[in-house]
């Protein structure tokens, strides 16, 4: 018989999952580590930002600040073997200063200790965007007769194109990457969701999908289209 | 052909369609391990979870049998659950540090 506490931490498709605590953990990779993250060329910001894999975004609201330092660098116009200059080294050393927290970072795999008895689930998928990026989440409410358990599911952050677009575009983008993440998560697991819901704070988009999707140019016709043809909103 | 060619282009779906053939043939033996072969592996990972520790059991118990008709070891099993680790033969169990 072999005791609890003495199991090491396993790479389960990639993901650090301690069976012990039974929880999802990250490391920051080794040879990371050692290294000084200051006159880092543009080509190795990239390397060490794409290293993180974190494919359910447990830490995508931390990730995503470096994608937006990518891009602003990006739009500076810096080569890929060039070396950031200016107010960029300072944002990219604070985003750095934070790496090693990662490491505290502990994400419990079960959704709930009382699966077993739950009478009511539900999956929240909240929609949100601002100028820089745009951002859905899912969360898993598991009801029993006497508790309520809340639990992260999987959530996704991306950039804004470097094409300015409108704040209620993005916000719509935003929705309809929520609309996927609730039929991917609907579909990939074995336990039925009861009611999905969806939240937004852009009334604009909550306009847009109940009014008739035809009055309106393609980009959010078709967003509308979608978002209507796999939910029922 | 007796032995897997290693990195040749067709190599990943041969495997796959070796592993999921294996698992066709032993269907009817073991209904659910076919289930979990066919759709719980990841190329070389088998991730599945179980409501009872009962049910885990069985379970790890018929994918090693069918692997093993097919000559395949199926090893570095880790378990959140002491009782359903100490079911599976030592030298097939994840590695302890100490």
């Amino acid at each position: 018989m072999i005791g609890c506490g003495d199991l090491p931490v396993e790479r389960v498709l990639g993901i650090r999952w301690d069976p012990n605590a039974d929880v999802f953990c990250f490391t920051v990779r080794k040879q990371t580590e050692g290294r000084k993250y200051t006159n880092l060329t543009k080509r190795d910001v990239l390397k060490l930002v794409m290293s993180l894999l974190d494919p359910l975004g447990f830490i995508s609201n931390y990730t995503i600040q470096a994608k937006m330092l990518m891009q602003d660098v990006w739009r500076s116009g810096v080569g890929w073997n060039d070396e950031p200059v200016g107010e960029y080294v300072q944002k990219w050393s604070a985003w750095t200063s934070q790496l090693p927290a990662l490491e505290a970072i502990t994400i419990p795999r079960p959704y709930s200790k009382q699966m077993r008895e739950r009478v009511n689930i539900q999956l929240h998928v909240f929609c949100d965007a601002s100028e820089q990026a745009y951002a859905s989440v899912a969360y898993l409410r598991v009801q029993t007769n006497n508790s309520v358990d809340i639990s992260f599911v999987m959530g996704k952050a991306r950039m804004a194109p470097l094409k300015p677009i409108s704040i209620p575009r993005l916000e719509l983008m935003a929705a309809v990457m929520g609309t996927r993440m609730a039929a991917c998560i609907g579909k990939e697991h074995e336990v039925t969701i009861d009611e999905v819901v969806f939240w937004t704070d852009s009334r604009t988009v909550l306009f847009w999908i109940r009014s008739d999707a035809r009055n309106y140019k393609q980009f959010v016709s078709h967003r509308v289209g979608e978002i209507l043809e796999t939910t029922e909103v | 052909m007796q032995v897997m060619t290693f990195g040749a282009t067709c190599s990943p779906t041969t495997a796959q369609f070796v592993k999921n053939k294996n698992a066709e043939e032993f269907r009817r033996d073991y209904p659910k391990a076919y289930t979990a072969i066919t759709e719980k592996h990841y190329v070389c990972d088998y991730l599945d979870s179980a409501s009872t520790e009962a049910i885990a059991t069985q379970r790890i118990r018929d994918v090693v049998e069918v692997h093993k008709q097919g000559g395949f070891k199926i090893r570095t099993w880790a378990s959140n659950s002491s009782t359903v680790l100490s079911s599976i033969p030592k030298e097939l169990r994840v590695v302890t540090d100490n």
